[in-house]
């Protein structure tokens, strides 16, 4: 079911890139303006307004850039060519198009379905853990962050550059070594339970009510 | 801390985590990553760790951690291209670990600068950005490498102090 899913996202991402990137309509301006409606639509529908906001926020300033430098060239005549501007045009209606679409196909893939695919336990203890560290890791560094700002020089004024650097380097170093501890630890439990479950499966006991994912 | 495997792991969350959670706003536009910081100090961890496939997993850590960031974050349609760039800083990151001085140095650069062309090139051949947002994206994509060279080895060197000469280059 999930090898279906991921051949069904593939196959979608496959026919909007061939089509409207790297196909036949990508020099169409009203079939790109009309595609970039559906997916701000589809976006508002699949996820909020707000986010589909932080979105379209995310691409004003890069759009605003790519017509700036489109007319520039355009003035210039760069490379000899005329069309710079209608060209940035184009660009301005696929980037956030393209980016948004792929945005919303990875809304549909969760967690789960890569656990669910047909993978080596190996590979899949170490999906576990990785993500054990990441949501780990995520809520230790807001505290970090914060142990960080109660530093004395910190505190005394508004820090420099210099003692910013510094102080998000020691948070990346007390993050790596918080999540290497973590990590060797959970890693350990894992082991052991295998362990004893692969000896309780051996005598024919455990299997079900030990499930290990 | 002398497993590979769990200081790749452990490193490639924290380069997630850093390039989605840690950013300094700009005076000029955007803001400065630290993920890239994090980057560099994965490829010197790993590198001084993992001996000759050391590269190997520095690549892994800067390309797949980013790369993540870059999907989680929204931002997917980059995730192909930082997976390359990120990887190609984080490898030669690696190979710069345990060197003399001066070979240290131009790994690092040849790190940031691999980071800055993949990123230009691979810009420039998507049609949806082209010529004209690569152009856009160079200068700060030049800050974001020498602020991570400078970052990251000031991370090491710190990480070096506190454990002590525990890994092989330390």
């Amino acid at each position: 079911m999930v090898l279906i899913k991921f051949s069904v996202l593939v196959c979608m991402l496959g026919l909007f890139f061939g089509c409207l990137v790297f196909g036949p309509w990508y020099a169409r301006l009203d079939v790109q303006a009309a595609v970039l409606l559906l997916v701000l639509l589809a976006s508002l529908w699949r996820t909020t307004a707000r986010e589909t906001w932080g979105l379209v926020k995310f691409c004003i300033p890069f759009v605003l850039t790519l017509l700036a430098f489109g007319l520039l060239f355009h003035l210039f005549r760069l490379l000899g060519r005329d069309d710079w501007l209608r060209d940035s045009l184009i660009k301005a209606l696929v980037f956030p198009s393209s980016l948004i679409f792929l945005k919303l196909l990875l809304t549909f893939v969760t967690y789960l379905d890569l656990l669910r695919l047909p993978i080596a336990t190996a590979r899949r203890v170490d999906l576990i853990t990785f993500k054990a560290a990441l949501s780990k890791g995520g809520r230790i560094m807001a505290r970090f962050k914060w142990y960080l700002d109660t530093y004395p020089g910190s505190v005394a004024g508004q820090p420099r550059k210099g003692a910013l650097l510094r102080k998000y380097a020691c948070l990346i170093m007390a993050l790596y070594l918080y999540l290497y501890d973590e990590i060797e630890t959970s890693r350990r439990v894992m082991e052991n339970r295998m362990r004893f479950l692969s000896r309780s499966t051996d005598g024919g006991a455990l299997e079900d009510s030990h499930p290990l994912i | 801390m002398r497993n590979v495997k769990i200081a790749f792991l452990a490193l490639t969350a924290v380069v997630a985590l850093t390039t989605l959670f840690v950013r300094i706003p700009l005076p000029s536009r955007g803001y400065f990553n630290f993920g890239d910081v994090a980057v560099v100090f994965s490829g010197l961890v790993l590198g001084s760790l993992g001996g000759r496939k050391g590269f190997i997993w520095g690549a892994a850590a800067g390309g797949i951690g980013s790369a993540l960031a870059d999907i989680m974050g929204g931002f997917g349609l980059f995730a192909p291209i930082t997976l390359i760039a990120k990887g190609a800083e984080g490898a030669l990151a690696a190979w710069a670990a345990g060197r003399t001085k001066m070979l240290h140095g131009v790994f690092l650069a040849l790190g940031g600068g691999a980071m800055v062309a993949v990123y230009f090139i691979a810009e420039t051949l998507m049609p949806n950005i082209g010529l004209q947002g690569a152009l856009a994206e160079l200068v700060p994509n030049l800050i974001q490498a020498g602020g991570g060279i400078l970052g990251g080895r000031i991370t090491y060197a710190a990480f070096s102090r506190l454990t002590g000469g525990e890994s092989a280059a330390v």
